[in-house]
């Protein structure tokens, strides 16, 4: 049977999701079991996990398991938030967990779990439409907010700021006392919004503001199907949400039938979302119903062939990287070479590097970001596009996969680092792969190191044990030559195959 | 007439002064010439034990508040002190007329049918009279615990609800030097009465009899000069006394509900003394003995023409051959669709199955959940369960599911008033067998009737569930009316697990589909449905609303159907019991028509109907329009979307609406009358269901169709009380 479940182990909620796939290929709903449990103000409070609250996530989680057996579900996946890494005692509440229920549970890194939510909502029906011309995707979470940007189809920019629901709630405690409390905090929220902003939106018109999670669609009392979600004025939206915030706290639970659990949210999740509105105003709202919970559903059944993807999210990814590469200024004629010329060499050394179609897609995200370091320093370039890399999230990539990308990138221009060096971070194979990567970076990078495009076309072909590579050129390439050499000894020594490059100069 | 508002509390009645009246209206079914003498005493006793409840909850509460300087009004604007001094003038009228119809109508009705119950021990004859000696020794002399009162010895605890036997005792050694000093030399003496041995005995018949009784209390009575040897007992009489039992234990603090509700069930022994009732002819020092010891005020103190408690009337209605003194029951007939044997879950599929009880067999119901519990292909179970019978069917199918590998998952309601003992031990029984017992939610009693099955079907999951208006209690629903609905309707089904999550302690859902659920979203989804039958008609549009329930009694509820009546909205309530809406005031409820039907069956469903300009509204719910089912319970109102149940559901409320011989109107002063039946012949809707029911063919739903919805409705009615 088509089933599946998702638990997610959210920072202030617990939640089991089962879907099954209907004969018209969607994705659909039959259970839902959600239950507040409050991890991040004790995490924040005390740096760990108690273990009452261990033991209640035990139990929760016992019990959704039960769930999940009673629909006689085989495949399920319980992720958690990357929050609960900041808990000192986060492995031994892991292996509790493991022990007490049978769950494994996964920690995933924010832009994991934000790239699972997304890809929810990008699975629903009017995305391509949304993204199409201007949209701002928003996951408020519990310790944080997610903003990924999409202008002509392409991803802009995803970015991760520190306001959430528990963190607000934080605030406004800490300003319990005064007369402005909420004052205070829509400050707070507005500055952070602000930076975001002026950074991102200056040239935009916003057309759609789309919300993850399900709280704000049942606030409003539009039901949201999972493959479809409710489109809005964003006039009404805001009207709404100020109307709301107008209240006192205490006439809001009622209101809020989903939120009840967790009354002291309702606040701050509301004016969030109202700071969220009114700094990035946008023509319409709509609300997607859906979250991480379904983004597991959609990344399962997709990966099993059992649901169409309409969304391409490499494209995604490639967008990404470079919006990055343009915002730090890098040389755009020569990332373009670089990205065609490695893939080239990626494609042709298939059998002999075998490595497969998602690594290819890291190929190219290398080449295009190979130098965005040299904005900060020319000298220290590799190291400082490693750390760009590192703080800016691209969705769709998992940490280890940005990690790989970073590591790649840092090594162009330095010595190789042993595994021992890393063995910290990658297992044997992820540091093979990354050499394999850094190799063909290298001879590709080596072809262009003049960055002016002077190969008017590029013929690469296996013979044997060698990787001929015949360029036409109306210029010298004789810095490209010299460079050449040593870069073909480290491709050698990593593939056993020489990369050979013949000058055919052509004189028009 | 100008601006009434709507809100004046002339405008409601008091909620146990209207209940008093139901219980006059069912003790009226005991005064029907037509009605067989076996079940116009079953009437006597009804009554009975439904004062006994009355007393023990709603007077008790009442005696709370008043202790607590609690002087806030009801609905119609009385204080507690109040509210207690009209039922107190109420109740005894009440008991007065009880014993006026035992004595003067239905001992001498008895008597010609050849049945004697022998209620003064100076009647027997002397085999009678023999026989009652012997019986005392051997059967009730041992287990007696006569109790005497002096200094030494304090007035000892007498039971809740238990029959005493009281009397004044002398010594009879007078000189004695440890009897000096004591008031007039008497003494006050006390005796349980049994509760082990049956209350009425069967005597040696004299001739011409077929049956006689003589009650316990009587025999005691006749030898109680056994019990205090040492003594001349100057008078004896029985007693009984009503305690406070309103359990109210804080919830937040029980950690473990369960044996928070045991360790009530034993407390409900003591609390203050609320009713004596003691034998009319009661010597006056006896009695003012007695209501000093137990501190009961006068006017709790009800002085009784005959036997106390009638409950024991019950036991006669019994009685062994004497079919034809009782109405012949009707036999439950099959539901057209689901014959014995019917594959239930193939059958709902072909569409929704109304169950109409107790016109038709309970067993559909419990059959869905014993074919579910061997279904191969069915992984869960779940349903709620509020009150059960011994022996349940539905329990032993639940147990054995668990036991075939199913996930059981059952919610019992441990708050269930009166039936927590019962229902403590189906928990754990169920527990043993496997099943997941849940408890419901703290400070909210679950009152709905839901069952859900979940069954892979292919590679698909249907969830099929039961919907109900009465509790899946396969004895009460022979005698109470009540609707169901069987359905595998994808929107019901996520619905009802939605419901199931939330009563396990999860969160609701982002949103329901069809279900409306107390007590959060209930009471405003009633109040916009009766406002948009008000805006229709305000629009000048046909505005109509039917709504069948047991109780109304909310004030926001009536206050919103006043307002309704006001902008032209036609009204019809079936309220069976308490109703504190006041129909036909005029300028206030001109358009509301209230009625009450009072028949063999108690009428138990919950049915509401809104016109809705044609787009017809049909719903069904475990609520009544009572606060307490709107605020304080889990409850359900579901909508019965099929054509076809439509059709038949219209039927039912106009058939209801066409009842001319069991049903009462209320007049604008509160009172009912019975409906002045004119020339038209004598209607009861339920023996009209009955009929029908065995009429109906399995190809005869066609009949619903294309029915007119009519109500015709005769006001200004006379009492032609018989």
């Amino acid at each position: 049977m088509k089933l599946y479940a998702s638990i997610y182990v959210g920072t202030y909620e617990t939640v089991l999701k089962i879907f099954r796939i209907t004969s018209e290929r969607k994705l659909k709903e039959i259970d839902c079991l959600r239950m507040p449990v409050e991890l991040l103000n004790e995490i924040n409070a005390n740096g760990k996990l108690s273990n009452e609250t261990t033991g209640r996530l035990c139990d929760i989680l016992g019990d959704m398991l039960r769930t999940v057996k009673t629909y006689q579900v085989t495949d399920y996946q319980a992720y958690a938030t990357g929050m609960l890494y900041r808990a000192i005692n986060a492995f031994f509440v892991l292996e509790q967990i493991k022990l007490r229920t049978g769950l494994t549970l996964t920690v995933r890194s924010n832009s994991e779990q934000r790239f699972l939510s997304y890809r929810a909502a990008a699975s629903q029906r009017s995305f391509e439409e949304m993204i199409s011309e201007s949209a701002a995707i928003v996951d408020v979470g519990g310790g944080s907010l997610q903003i990924t940007l999409f202008v002509n189809g392409k991803v802009r920019t995803t970015q991760h700021l520190g306001l959430g629901t528990v963190t607000i709630r934080e605030n406004l405690r800490r300003f319990s006392y005064g007369s402005n409390r909420r004052y205070h905090v829509q400050e707070i929220m507005y500055k952070e919004l602000d930076v975001f902003t002026t950074m991102y939106l200056q040239d935009v018109k916003l057309k759609y503001l789309i919300i993850l999670g399900d709280q704000m669609s049942a606030l409003s009392h539009v039901g949201t199907p999972v493959d479809s979600g409710v489109l809005l004025k964003a006039d009404r939206y805001l009207d709404f949400l100020q109307k709301l915030c107008g209240k006192a706290i205490l006439e809001l639970p009622v209101e809020l039938p989903v939120l009840q659990e967790n009354q002291d949210l309702v606040e701050p999740y509301l004016l969030l979302h109202e700071a969220i509105a009114e700094k990035m105003p946008s023509k319409y709202v709509f609300f997607s119903g859906v979250s991480i919970n379904e983004g597991m559903a959609y990344d399962f059944f997709s990966a099993k062939k059992s649901l169409d993807v309409e969304h391409d999210f490499e494209q995604d990814i490639l967008s990404a990287a470079w919006a990055i590469a343009k915002r730090y200024g890098s040389y755009q004629p020569h990332l373009k070479a670089l990205d065609y010329i490695s893939t080239q060499i990626y494609d042709v050394m298939k059998k002999f590097h075998g490595l497969g179609k998602r690594e290819r897609l890291l190929m190219r995200v290398v080449a295009v970001l190979h130098d965005c370091g040299k904005y900060i320093s020319i000298a220290e370039a590799s190291q400082c596009s490693r750390t760009i890399i590192m703080s800016s999230e691209i969705l769709g990539l998992t940490h280890k996969e940005r990690e790989m990308v970073a590591t790649t990138v840092a090594m162009n221009r330095g010595e190789l680092l042993a595994y021992g060096e890393l063995a910290d971070r990658f297992r044997e194979e992820e540091y093979v792969t990354i050499v394999k990567l850094l190799a063909i970076l290298r001879v590709a990078n080596a072809l262009d190191r003049s960055h002016k495009q002077k190969f008017k076309h590029i013929k690469i072909a296996l013979r044997g044990d060698k990787l001929n590579i015949t360029i036409e050129s109306k210029d010298s390439i004789a810095l490209e030559k010299g460079m050449f050499e040593e870069k073909a000894d480290f491709f050698e020594q990593v593939f056993s195959v020489r990369p050979v490059l013949t000058e055919l100069r052509i004189f028009e | 007439m100008g601006k009434t508002d709507k809100k004046d509390s002339k405008f409601f009645d008091n909620r146990e002064l209207s209940w008093i009246k139901f219980e006059h209206r069912v003790l009226n079914e005991a005064k029907d010439k037509n009605t067989p003498v076996l079940e116009r005493l079953k009437f006597v006793s009804i009554t009975s034990s439904n004062l006994d409840e009355f007393f023990m909850v709603r007077v008790a509460s009442l005696m709370d508040m008043e202790h607590a300087k609690y002087n806030k009004k009801d609905i119609a604007g009385m204080t507690p002190s109040e509210q207690l001094h009209a039922i107190a003038a109420e109740t005894h009228a009440l008991v007065r007329e009880q014993y006026r119809i035992y004595n003067k109508t239905l001992l001498p009705l008895l008597r010609k049918e050849g049945i004697r119950i022998i209620d003064h021990f100076e009647d027997l004859n002397e085999a009678q009279a023999q026989y009652v000696d012997t019986y005392f020794r051997e059967q009730v002399y041992p287990v007696l615990t006569p109790m005497a009162v002096d200094a030494s010895r304090p007035f000892p605890l007498v039971r809740n609800k238990t029959l005493n036997i009281a009397a004044l005792i002398r010594s009879k050694n007078p000189d004695s030097k440890l009897q000096q000093g004591s008031r007039e030399d008497l003494e006050f003496a006390t005796v349980q009465v049994p509760s082990v041995l049956p209350r009425l005995i069967p005597l040696p018949n004299e001739s011409g009899d077929r049956h006689t009784f003589i009650l316990l209390e009587q025999i005691i009575e006749k030898n109680i000069g056994q019990l205090y040897l040492n003594y001349d007992v100057v008078c004896a009489y029985p007693y009984r006394i009503m305690r406070n039992a309103d359990l109210s234990f804080d919830e937040d603090e029980a950690a473990d509900l369960l044996k928070e509700i045991q360790k009530q069930l034993v407390k409900r022994q003591w609390g203050e003394v609320i009713r004596l009732e003691i034998e009319d002819k009661a010597d006056p020092a006896l009695r003012k003995a007695l209501s000093k010891q137990l501190g009961v005020r006068e006017e709790s103190i009800y002085a009784i023409p005959g036997p106390i408690d009638f409950t024991f009337l019950m036991k006669l209605y019994g009685l062994e051959g004497c079919e034809e003194l009782r109405q012949k029951p009707f036999e439950p007939q099959q539901n057209p669709r689901i014959a014995p044997g019917t594959d239930i879950f193939s059958e709902i599929k072909k569409g929704d199955i109304f169950l109409f009880h107790p016109f038709e067999t309970f067993d559909p119901v419990v059959d869905f959940i014993k074919q579910a519990a061997t279904d191969p292909d069915v992984l869960a179970i779940k349903q709620t369960l509020y009150r059960v019978s011994g022996h349940s069917p539905i329990i032993a199918a639940l147990a054995l599911a668990a036991e075939n590998g199913k996930q059981v998952t059952v919610l019992v309601e441990l708050k269930a008033r009166f039936d927590e003992e019962n229902n403590i031990v189906w928990a754990q029984k169920l527990e043993k067998a496997g099943c997941h017992v849940i408890y419901g939610l703290v400070g909210l009693k679950t009152h709905c009737k839901i069952a859900l099955v979940v069954r892979r079907e292919g590679d698909a999951i249907t969830r099929y569930v039961h919907l109900g208006t009465g509790n899946y209690n396969d004895s009460t629903a022979k005698l109470y009316t009540d609707c169901g609905m069987l359905t595998c309707s994808e929107s019901y089904g996520e619905d009802a697990t939605a419901v199931f999550n939330m009563l396990s302690g999860y969160s609701e859902p982002a949103g329901w589909n069809k279900l409306i659920v107390a007590p959060i979203w209930l009471r405003d989804r009633f109040l916009s449905l009766i406002r948009r039958e008000s805006e229709n008609a305000r629009a000048g549009k046909r505005a109509v609303i039917v709504a069948k329930m047991n109780s109304l009694c909310d004030k926001e509820i009536i206050e919103q159907l006043y307002e309704a009546s006001a902008q032209g909205v036609e009204i019809f309530l079936i309220v069976r019991g308490i109703c504190c809406l006041r129909a036909g005031i005029p300028g206030v409820s001109d358009r509301i028509h209230v009625m009450s039907i009072v028949g063999t069956y108690l009428e138990h469903s919950r049915i509401f109907f809104f016109y809705n300009n044609g787009q017809e509204d049909i719903y069904m719910s475990s609520a009544d329009w009572m606060p307490r089912n709107l605020d304080r319970r889990v409850e359900i109102l579901f909508p019965v979307e099929d054509e076809e149940l439509k059709m038949r559901i219209k039927h039912i409320l106009d058939v209801l609406l066409q009842d001319n011989l069991k049903a009462y109107v209320m007049r604008p002063d509160g009172s009912y009358v019975r409906r002045n039946r004119r020339s038209s012949r004598a209607f009861s809707s339920q023996q009209a269901f009955c009929e029908e029911a065995v009429k109906q063919a399995p190809e005869a739903t066609e009949q619903w169709r294309g029915r007119r919805f009519l109500p015709i409705w005769a006001l200004d009615e006379e009492n032609n009380e018989e």
